[in-house]
This record gives C-alpha cells, sequence and structure tokens, in this order.
C-alpha cells in the first residue's frame, strides 16, 4: 500500500516496516505532514527486501521484532549490500534498553525511537535525516 | 535530496499567522493614528465654538492615547522577537496539536481493528499490539473466562512464561474474580483492582458479561507511568474488545445461511 501525501511533487520515497498493521497506520499518520514525502508500507524484513529491489528509497523506518526477517537482520542485509548500504534506517521499536539501542546502532541504524511513539519526536527524526530542517 | 526548509502545513500555518498579526497590529497603527487626528480636531471645534472656556478638555486622554501607542509598539517587538526566534509558542502549539490528532487516529485505529477482528485470536492480537506499541505496557496476561467451570485461565502473556500461571476460580476472593462479579466495562476514575502488585486488570466485557481479563503486570522499560491519552485507549479495549470478543465466539458457533428479504425486513421489523 502506498500513501501519497496531498503534495504531488514527491521527492523522498520512505519504507515503514512494521508487522502490527495499527502500528504501521499509526507510523503512516505520524509522517503524513511531511510534504513531499511518498511512504510505503512493508509487513517484515523480507516484504522490505522485495519492495526495495523494486524502487529505491530515501529513508527506512523499521520495528525490530518481526516475523521472518525481523528488523536487526534487516539492517544487517542493508548495510552488506553495497545497493542499500548508505540507505538511512531508523529504527522504531518497543525495545527501550541501552544495549538494544546500542546493537542497532552498531549494525548500521542512523537513529533509534521506542515505542509508544511520540509524533514530533518521528518527524523531528526523519526531517533531521532527510535534511528537510 | 533536494532541501525542504519547513512541512507545507506548518509553513501554510506560520505564513497565515505572519499575515494576519502584521495585519492586525497594521490596523492597530492606523486606528490610533486616526484616534489621535480625532482628537486633536475635536479639541480644535471644542476651542473654537467655547473660546472662553478656562480648560481644554480633551476627548481622549492623552495618557490613554500614550498607552495605546506604547501597546501597539510593544506588540510589534513581540512579533519580531517571535518572528527572530522561530515563533516557540506556535510551534509547541502545533506540536501538542500532532500529539492530540494522533491520539484520536490511534483511538480511530484501535476501534477499527477491534470491530475488524472476526476471530477470538484477531481481537486478542489487536489488544495485544495496542498494549504493547499504544500504551507501552510490556508485560500482562489475558485471562479468558470458562463459563461452566467457573474459571479464569490464561490464554497468551507477553513478557512471561503462561505456563507459570494458574487458573483463577470465578467464585474466590482474588481481585481478578471481583471482575467477574462487577461485569462493568473500566473507565478512568474506577478501581484498578491492582492488589496483588499488578499495574492494574483491565475487564473486557460485553454488557453485563465478563469476556476476559487483562492483568497489566510491568510497563516498558522506557516507560514508568499512564499519561492522559492511555485511560481512554485502556477504557477502549475494555469496552469494545469485549464486545468483539462476544460477537467472535457468536461467529465461532454460528451457522452462515444466504440473506433472504423475508427475513432481514422481519429483523428490522419492515
Amino acid at each position: 500500500m502506498t500513501q501519497e501525501t496531498p503534495d504531488r511533487t514527491s521527492r523522498f520515497n520512505v519504507l515503514v516496516v512494521e508487522d502490527s498493521p495499527p502500528m504501521r497506520s499509526m507510523i503512516v499518520f505520524a509522517l503524513r505532514g511531511l510534504a513531499g514525502v511518498t511512504v510505503v508500507e512493508a509487513d517484515d524484513g523480507v516484504d522490505a527486501l522485495r519492495k526495495l529491489a523494486k524502487e529505491d528509497f530515501d529513508l527506512i523506518l523499521t520495528d525490530i521484532n518481526m516475523p521472518i526477517l525481523d528488523g536487526l537482520k534487516l539492517i544487517k542485509r542493508l548495510r552488506a549490500d553495497v545497493s542499500y548500504e548508505r540507505v538511512p534506517v531508523i529504527v522504531i521499536t518497543t525495545e527501550g534498553a541501552a544495549e538494544d539501542r546500542q546493537r542497532a546502532l552498531a549494525l548500521g541504524a542512523n537513529a533509534y525511537i521506542t515505542k509508544p511513539i511520540q509524533p514530533p519526536v518521528v518527524t523531528k527524526t526523519v526531517r533531521k535525516i532527510l535534511g528537510l530542517d | 535530496m533536494q532541501a525542504m526548509s519547513e512541512p507545507e502545513g506548518q509553513v501554510n500555518l506560520k505564513n497565515q499567522t505572519e499575515a494576519f498579526l502584521h495585519e492586525f497590529f497594521g490596523k492597530g497603527e492606523v486606528f490610533v493614528r486616526q484616534l489621535i487626528q480625532e482628537n486633536e480636531r475635536l479639541r480644535r471645534e471644542l476651542n473654537a465654538a467655547h473660546p472662553a472656556r478656562p480648560d481644554n478638555p480633551e476627548i481622549a486622554p492623552a495618557s490613554v492615547v500614550e498607552h495605546l501607542v506604547a501597546r501597539v509598539t510593544e506588540l510589534e517587538a513581540l512579533v519580531s522577537r517571535g518572528e527572530q526566534d522561530g515563533f516557540p509558542l506556535l510551534n509547541a502549539r502545533i506540536e501538542e496539536l500532532e500529539t492530540e490528532n494522533y491520539h484520536l487516529a490511534a483511538m480511530y485505529v484501535a476501534g477499527l481493528q477491534f470491530h475488524a477482528g472476526a476471530t477470538i485470536a484477531e481481537v486478542l492480537r489487536t489488544a495485544t499490539e495496542i498494549l504493547l506499541n499504544f500504551v507501552g505496557v510490556g508485560a500482562f496476561t489475558i485471562y479468558g473466562v470458562d463459563e461452566e467451570r467457573r474459571v479464569l485461565f490464561p490464554i497468551d502473556r507477553e513478557g512471561g512464561d503462561i505456563d507459570e500461571l494458574d487458573e483463577v476460580p470465578l467464585d474466590g476472593d482474588a481481585p481478578l474474580a471481583s471482575l467477574y462479579q462487577r461485569a462493568r466495562p473500566w473507565s478512568r476514575g474506577d478501581d484498578a483492582y491492582a492488589l496483588d502488585g499488578a499495574i492494574m486488570h483491565l475487564p473486557m466485557v460485553s454488557r453485563a458479561r465478563l469476556m476476559a481479563v487483562i492483568r497489566l503486570e510491568a510497563f516498558l522499560a522506557q516507560k514508568s507511568e499512564f499519561i492522559d491519552n492511555d485511560y481512554s485507549l485502556l477504557s477502549m479495549i475494555s469496552e469494545h474488545a469485549g464486545i468483539a470478543l462476544e460477537s467472535a465466539w457468536h461467529r465461532a458457533h454460528s451457522t452462515d445461511v444466504p440473506l433472504q428479504r423475508v427475513t432481514v425486513e422481519q429483523l428490522v421489523g419492515a
């Protein structure tokens, strides 16, 4: 499913990887105010890789705990592939322990946000990484 | 990547606010000048009409005019400062509204998911996802109700081993049992029934029938207490999940039959 903001001149393609449909909806909702951003949704890491193979993305937001291919394995795969090694990744997860954060950042995540999310935190982080500020 | 300064919505709101403030203070300044001119004109007329009058009363006292001019100057400075600082109050209000919108959307999504749940497993999964992702409860147990054996039994657990848990008699003194006897949805201000170390016990009720209970045991590591918006989500789980569970229970025991005009009309009383 792809949701485009009212601004038809999309300049940024963002992939949201989250297995929980209500949570995925809320992340998409939080991003809706960012003009020029198109959001594509993926159910898990494997679905994300499938979508990455079809189109280019400027940013990936991913959960950690997902079936089939979790968020940490997804980051590992991305960083090992020259095609995606530079695509920024923001982790959005329930795992709030310091060692979880460190593990994700060590694997190559660019930012780490814990749930329950605060929309301003998500949009500020996305804006910073996309260079919208 | 092409740089952008602000999200379109924020830019529009800020532009509209700036335009309004400039127009407002512009009009204020014109009004004060007109007031001063009118004051001078009336004073001249009074002086001409009553040249022998000992004093020359002012229609608007000079102190009032001075105060208005000072106020306009002060407000203009405030706008100017706001422009330099990036309108912190406006931005804070935008964030507040964004958070409130998000909460309303979360309520909508949660309600939609509950009513879309066709099976007990789907309804319980939605309750689990809302507690974990939206509320921030990291450990909890969902107990189902066995009305024939009169026990609550652990059906799903997050953050612990379900095999460690026993059944709870419905007729005993445990907090969980009192929810069966009370049998109405929880809402903010109600007792949390957290007597045995739990954060709270959340009943899932359909009309006066207890369908299940969630024992909330621990928050996620990054959360220490409920915030205002959590209470309406907990209340929604208590009421909507209970109805959804009962519908799913009925659906699981029903036989599908073709829709018939005669029967539908009878059902709606047409």
